[in-house]
């Protein structure tokens, strides 16, 4: 369904419908900023951020060739552009931003749940090397499967899965002393 | 139910990607053990929930989005000059001083050489001016993290 979305959504662009450029930006705002921001920490380069990536995702966007997830694709070009701000990637900082992961419509329960699995990402992390930080971060927040973060990061799949199930674990241990 | 079984199972479990398929095992087991089933429920509701907030869309009027769509589609936009090209464009004018310098040293006329120093002037202070006009973003940010570095080795 988001597939056939973006699909859609990108060759229209390609047939020069900026409309469709715009929507696609407003999909993809939050989680382009959120990478930005564990990156850069603050809102005035968060921002810059995402408007490089959005016009460096529009420049390129007829090498899309829909082979992967537009996901994939935007926060590959996303996530190339943070690591090669070389300097500022010693300042990469996990879960900068906890209210860009708030939801509006959460009951108690859900909330409950969602702070547990901040929580549970966070002490997963704490040990962790940053670039396998950001791995945790993509599944659990941007909603990216093991191949896809293998495809945008380039580690090696078993090293990300093995990182992801200790993350898994705490946070099974967490919701058990919660329920 | 066997508490190593459920175990194992659980560890399978937590070692799948997102929206892959249950093994069959995995499967038979939830179908009879409600201790797993409630934990595999609260776990996949866990991912749902936190993956949520960032696949929500802004408004097409965002700020950014806004910016973007300037850049890229405004009629009158302006490509940006790059550093080279500043770079180059600065030493060249110096250079030019230079050999005007070199080249008007057994020139008598001294109101002349005034004049054209004058010129000179005027060009570099519009160069500089317009340098700093131009990436002021850029000195804005370095100025920033100046500021906040000395703050930093201050504390």
């Amino acid at each position: 369904m988001t597939q056939k979305r973006d699909a859609y959504l990108v060759s229209s662009v390609l047939k020069g419908n900026k409309k469709a450029f715009e929507i696609l930006m407003s999909l993809y705002k939050k989680r382009i900023y959120a990478l930005g921001k564990n990156f850069f920490k603050n809102v005035q380069d968060s921002e810059d951020y995402v408007q490089e990536v959005f016009i460096k995702a529009y420049e390129n966007l007829s090498s899309f060739k829909g082979e992967a997830l537009f996901s994939t694709w935007i926060t590959r070009i996303a996530y190339n552009l943070a690591i090669n701000a070389v300097n500022r990637r010693k300042d990469f900082l996990p879960i900068a931003d906890e209210t860009l992961l708030e939801s509006k419509v959460l009951s108690p329960e859900e909330e409950l749940i969602r702070k547990t699995t901040i929580l549970a990402v966070q002490e997963a992390v704490k040990d962790l090397p940053e670039k396998y930080s950001i791995c945790l971060e993509m599944y659990f927040f941007h909603d990216l499967s093991y191949k896809q973060i293998e495809e945008i990061t380039n580690l090696p799949e078993n090293t990300i899965k093995s990182h992801i199930f200790r993350a898994k674990k705490i946070l099974r241990t967490k919701l058990k002393e919660v329920y | 139910m066997d508490a190593n079984k459920c175990e194992s199972i659980m560890q399978e479990y937590l070692f799948l990607d997102k929206n892959q398929i249950l093994p069959l095992k995995i499967t038979m087991h939830l179908l009879s053990c409600k201790k797993c089933r409630s934990e595999v429920r609260m776990l996949s509701k866990a991912q749902k929930i936190s993956a949520a907030p960032l696949m929500e869309s802004v408004s097409p009027d965002d700020a950014s989005i806004k910016m973007v769509m300037n850049k890229l589609f405004s009629p009158n936009k302006v490509k940006p000059i790059s550093l080279t090209r500043w770079a180059i464009s600065g030493i060249l004018m110096l250079l030019l001083l230079l050999v005007f310098g070199l080249a008007s040293r057994n020139l008598h006329n001294q109101d002349l050489q005034l004049a054209f120093y004058l010129i000179f002037a005027g060009i570099i202070t519009v160069y500089g001016a317009m340098f700093i006009g131009c990436n002021l973003d850029f000195f804005v940010k370095k100025i920033d993290s100046f500021s906040e570095s000395r703050k930093i080795s201050l504390a």
